[in-house]
């Protein structure tokens, strides 16, 4: 079927980017990157020296999956601003993944420190994918300003607890003139299948992965819940009826007894 | 791995946090070498900006410049 995923300027077959965060080890997270069929795969950018750079790049590089740089760890504009700015020149590209959190504890989005990183990184000549809340509103804010896709949260990043609003997901894909991709706490292959149902362009996701007993074996399951998920959305699910059955086999040529 | 002296000096040039008294002087390229055998990948900022790959040789560090030296790591 040929039904593919457009992301500023860029075209993909896989619905599902990934995230490389968590892995035991480079070798589970390559087999877990090569199920899960992803073109598309975030990382991190961390002071030299900590002894963490370096070879998820040649990994990434290997299975040609392109690189989206995050600012994972930023709490302000101006560390997020600067961080994709290092992220640019480090790996040569113009995509970057926008977080800008509250807090440590919940990992939530700061939605006035993002917005403002957001029209300064826009202005910059980025490709702009925000991590933000599962706010109507604030999606279309950041649609407005620029961003070549939004990417609200089902749940918070890592807590595996599905998409805790549906409606406000919904919502937010119906509204969109861009790609709208669930990012951060998908916990199962059905919490992905649903975000692809309830009209999301995409699926982000990283734990449920690389911390699942059988990381490749759950990437697997990832791809193919997003697949069966997008084809469930385009062909179009029938009306759930709350108070009436609806007959599936024939209600005449019954034959009769007596 | 970073094996540039600690120093707390003011004639420091601070380097991913640490300061150190060898910096001043230096160019960023051979900042570079010092703290990572991996030249590909990652990217440097004076000061809070952003250096291109052809700045790294011509750009000589100074005491009480910051400099972040940053690659990509697992993440997200």
């Amino acid at each position: 079927m040929d039904d593919p995923f457009e992301l500023g300027g860029r075209t993909y077959s896989s619905r599902l980017i990934m995230g490389t965060g968590g892995s035991a080890n480079l070798e589970v997270m390559e087999e877990a990157l090569i199920a899960s069929g992803t073109q598309l795969t975030t990382v991190a950018m961390r002071r030299l020296g900590t002894g963490h750079e370096g070879s998820v790049l040649d990994v990434l590089k290997k299975h040609g999956i392109e690189i989206l740089p995050n600012t994972a760890g930023c709490h302000t504009a101006a560390e997020a601003v600067l961080t994709a700015r290092l992220a640019r020149e480090a790996l040569g590209t113009n995509l970057i993944k926008v977080e800008v959190v509250a807090d440590d504890h919940l990992l939530l989005p700061d939605p006035f420190e993002l917005l403002d990183a957001v029209e300064t990184l826009v202005a910059d000549g980025f490709i702009v994918l925000p991590y933000t809340n599962d706010d109507p509103i604030l999606a279309r804010r950041l649609e407005q300003a620029g961003c070549a896709a939004v990417m609200p949260l089902a749940a918070p990043i890592g807590s595996a607890l599905g998409i805790r609003n549906p409606h406000n997901i919904a919502l937010i894909a119906e509204a969109a003139n861009v790609p709208v991709i669930v990012d951060a706490g998908i916990g199962t292959a059905s919490d992905a299948a649903l975000a692809m149902e309830l009209g999301c362009a995409a699926v982000m996701l990283a734990t449920p992965v690389t911390r699942a007993e059988k990381p490749a074996l759950m990437a697997a399951a990832m791809r193919d819940a997003v697949s069966a998920g997008r084809n469930a959305r385009l062909a179009g699910r029938v009306p759930r009826r709350w108070h009436s059955a609806l007959a599936s086999s024939p209600t005449t040529g019954l034959p009769t007894s007596g | 791995m970073t094996q540039y002296d600690e120093s707390p000096a003011e004639h420091a040039v601070w380097v991913n946090g640490t300061a150190t008294s060898s910096g001043p002087g230096m160019s960023v390229a051979e900042l570079v070498k010092v703290v990572s055998d991996r030249q590909t990948g990652i990217a440097v900022a004076v000061n809070q900006s952003v250096l291109t790959r052809d700045e790294w040789a011509v750009t000589i560090l100074a005491a009480g410049d910051r400099v972040e030296i940053v690659g990509a790591v697992q993440g997200g």
